[in-house]
């Protein structure tokens, strides 16, 4: 079973987003802030993570940083989840090294579309 | 030589010396009125070489200005000597320059070439002339004879010294000038309006864009500002101003149009200048024209005003959705769908709290936001909401403690916005303090001013950061550390809050020392007291329906709310449960009682509301005994006739609701 780690400061959509790839049959790891999402990193070793990028104290920005810069971790694909309509979409992969992104509200459709490529 | 030869030789001597003395010290003093003239520069040099060209017979007397970009020299020589030739001895004086730097040169045998084939100058003085550090020209005398004597040096030198002397004076002349004129250039070029006016009011400088926002046409430089500004604002400012109300006023004034055309909005500072010294030197007054910020602003305002609207509705349908489907609860095959709805309908909540909090805020920002004021007991209010938290404080073992004084007066406040206040206030506590903390809520008089009660909250959580606390009250600010996983807010509360408090006329602030908790305590006036943002009250009677209705639209006009009524009893159970800021009366009613409900008002409504009382008659005519005697035995506070309301009305309102009660 294929493990995503979900980071997220938002405990509700965690939870849900929880639920939901459960029924898609992969084994969800939760964290509700960046500094858990970087212990489960390490912890864990997950498939693919699903990062927030506006958390208070450790951002997503921050957990990118530390994916990129470690040899074990950086070969994991990463999804930014964001609620910000207004940025550049190649900029924002660039700078934090995430191969796709979700914009809240996402669809659940599009969610799972994005996994499974990612995960082939 | 004998004795008296001797004496009448020294006597000579003495007198031909004294002659000389005299001589000398008459041009100079003749150069120096020059030079203390205001004659431009090449006019004055001209009287100083020509003093000197004068007094010492030369065969060649220059001034050669080094600046490269000075043209104009002086030469005047004996040697016939044509434009060419002249030009060659300038070249060779500054060779000689070059060569000196700001020494004094002198040279024997120059051989000039002239008209006649040449000449020669046997002796060739060159002085430079300094001035601040700088040579700006060199004074070269020469003679073909010889050696120049010495009193004939000694005056040169005296010249050369008021040379630099008035070169320097000048110079100066020259940078103050440049400066001005650079200044009223900026001034001119301005977008902004400027205008300066003197002590005296008379206007010194106005540029461009303050005349074509105001629309003077003319002139004005050296008019009094009062004699063509037709703004009446403007000239409130100006006059507030010189009557030391303040050394800086800011002012957004409205300027009105003919109809059909967008009123102009001016944003206006105006500021008393003052010298160096301290000294006032008159007023500054810059112009910004802000009507398009404003209509920005307005619409901006208006949008999410109807934004937020539009997203109740949808929102109420999901709601009421969720909710009938939280107690069917025989729907439910797992514990998962439970919580699923758990969390759709928590959100749920918290999304129409964020839309209310944008609601609030941008009816506070646009000042439309209504207030009921009822004289309360905060106590109640304290403890009505502070239950509603008992729960979510038992969740998380906090300890709720009040410490409540039981004397306290009654407030006037919007009770539903103040239980909003202390609600963000609780919430805010029992989201920051950490499992197993105490809550203390106090209040009672304000020790400061007994005007004032205060309410605090007190937590037990980790404090907020210094650099936290300047930016507390802004909206969406969030705290650079947060509680991890506690339940968001909408980032809202405390601006919301603020601007409550404020519209109540008190104050709101927070003491926190990190580690140790945060309190945040807000005072507010136990009476009712002039507010810029809530409408005055009126309450108006008389019997006279047309003539209610006429006063009462010109009141609303004038940004008052009214009551009207022509009905006593009406007007009694009126004052029962709001009161009024102001009660207008009709005097002279077809109902005599009327003098009745006078009394009667005072007994039942708050006795420190000032009435107004209307009458049809001229004042030297009052002789109706009752109405003389309220005016005598106080009871009343102001009279205005009737045919005056448009003249005295607002004035005397205004004047009863600045009074100090």
């Amino acid at each position: 079973m294929k493990k995503i780690l979900i980071i997220d400061d938002e405990e509700d959509l965690v939870n849900t987003t929880a639920i939901y790839l459960k029924r898609l049959g992969y084994e969800p790891i939760k964290a509700f802030s960046g500094k858990e999402g970087i212990e489960m990193l390490q912890e864990k070793k997950p498939d693919l993570v699903i990062i927030d990028l506006k958390m208070p104290n450790i951002s997503g920005y921050d957990v990118c940083e530390n994916i990129k810069s470690n040899n074990k971790l950086n070969n994991i694909p990463v999804i930014i989840s964001t609620a910000s309509g207004t940025f550049d979409i190649k900029k924002l992969l660039d700078q934090t090294g995430a191969k796709d992104i979700v914009i809240k509200p996402y669809d659940n459709q599009d969610l799972q579309e994005k996994i499974k490529t990612l995960l082939k | 030589m004998t004795l008296s030869k001797k004496l009448l030789f020294s006597n000579k001597t003495i007198k031909q010396k004294l002659d000389e003395k005299f001589l000398e010290f008459a041009i100079t003093l003749e150069v120096s009125k020059f030079i203390n003239s205001p004659l431009n520069q090449p006019n004055t040099l001209e009287v100083l070489f020509n003093t000197l060209n004068h007094r010492i017979k030369l065969d060649l007397c220059a001034l050669t200005f080094l600046r490269k970009d000075e043209n104009e020299l002086f030469i005047t020589s004996t040697l016939n000597l044509t434009k060419k030739q002249r030009e060659s001895v300038i070249s060779k004086i500054k060779t000689f320059s070059k060569k000196f730097g700001k020494n004094e040169t002198i040279v024997k045998n120059v051989e000039i070439t002239n008209s006649s084939g040449s000449g020669k100058l046997k002796y060739l003085k060159n002085i430079p002339i300094v001035s601040s550090g700088e040579t700006l020209c060199i004074l070269s005398v020469g003679s073909s004879r010889g050696e120049l004597k010495k009193k004939d040096l000694e005056f040169i030198n005296i010249l050369a010294k008021e040379f630099s002397l008035f070169l320097e004076n000048d110079k100066d002349k020259q940078d103050l000038a440049d400066e001005k004129n650079i200044i009223e250039s900026i001034v001119q070029s301005m977008t902004e309006g400027v205008i300066f006016i003197d002590n005296s009011h008379k206007t010194i400088i106005i540029n461009n864009a303050a005349k074509s926002m105001l629309e003077i046409k003319d002139h004005p430089c050296g008019k009094k500002i009062h004699s063509y500004m037709k703004n009446a604002e403007l000239l409130n400012i100006v006059n507030a101003i010189g009557a030391r109300l303040g050394n800086f006023i800011y002012k957004e004034i409205t300027l009105e149009k003919p109809e059909g055309q967008r009123k102009k909005i001016i944003r206006c500072y105006a500021s008393k200048t003052f010298d160096k010294d301290k000294k006032p030197l008159g007023i500054t007054i810059v112009l910004t024209d802000i009507t398009y910020e404003k209509q920005a602003d307005e619409t901006r305002i208006e949008f999410l005003s109807t934004a937020s609207h539009e997203l109740r509705t949808p929102l109420s349908a999901i709601k009421q959705s969720i909710e009938l489907l939280k107690e069917d609860k025989k729907l439910f095959h797992n514990e998962e769908q439970a919580e699923l709805l758990k969390i759709a309908h928590k959100n749920i909540n918290r999304l129409s709290r964020l839309i209310n909090d944008v609601l609030d805020i941008t009816k506070i920002e646009s000042g439309k936001m209504k207030f009921c004021f009822e004289k309360t007991n905060i106590l109640k209010t304290i403890e009505e909401c502070a239950s509603t938290f008992n729960l979510v404080a038992k969740e998380k073992s906090i300890n709720m403690v009040m410490k409540l004084d039981q004397t306290i007066p009654e407030v006037y406040i919007d009770k539903h916005r103040i239980t909003q206040v202390i609600g963000n206030l609780l919430s805010n506590a029992i989201k920051f303090t950490p499992r197993g903390g105490k809550i203390t809520i106090e209040s009672g008089v304000y020790p400061l001013n007994k005007n004032y009660i205060e309410v605090s909250v007190k937590d037990t959580g980790a404090g907020i950061d210094k650099k936290d606390i300047p930016n507390l009250f802004k909206k969406f600010h969030q705290l650079s550390t947060q509680p991890e996983k506690a339940v968001k807010g909408t980032g809202l509360g405390l601006a919301i809050t603020k601007d409550i408090i404020r519209l109540h006329n008190g104050h709101i602030w927070i003491e926190s020392e990190p580690g140790s908790g945060s309190k945040f305590s807000f005072i507010l006036p136990v009476e009712r007291r002039k507010q810029d943002q809530i409408k005055k009250q009126i309450l108006l009677i008389d019997s006279d329906k047309n003539f209610i209705d006429l006063v009462g639209d010109y009141l609303e006009k004038n940004n008052f709310d009214t009551f009207k009524t022509s009905s006593i009893k009406e007007a009694i159970k009126k004052t029962k449960t709001t009161v009024p800021d102001i009660i207008i009366l009709d005097a002279l009613a077809p109902n005599p009682d009327n003098y009745k409900v006078n009394d009667l008002l005072r007994k039942t409504s708050n006795s420190k509301v000032p009435i107004i009382m209307l009458t049809d008659l001229s004042k030297e005519k009052l002789k109706y005994p009752c109405s003389k005697n309220i005016v005598a035995s106080n009871k009343i506070d102001a009279l205005v006739e009737k045919e005056n309301v448009k003249n005295e009305l607002i004035n005397t309102i205004n004047l009863l609701l600045n009074l100090p009660r």
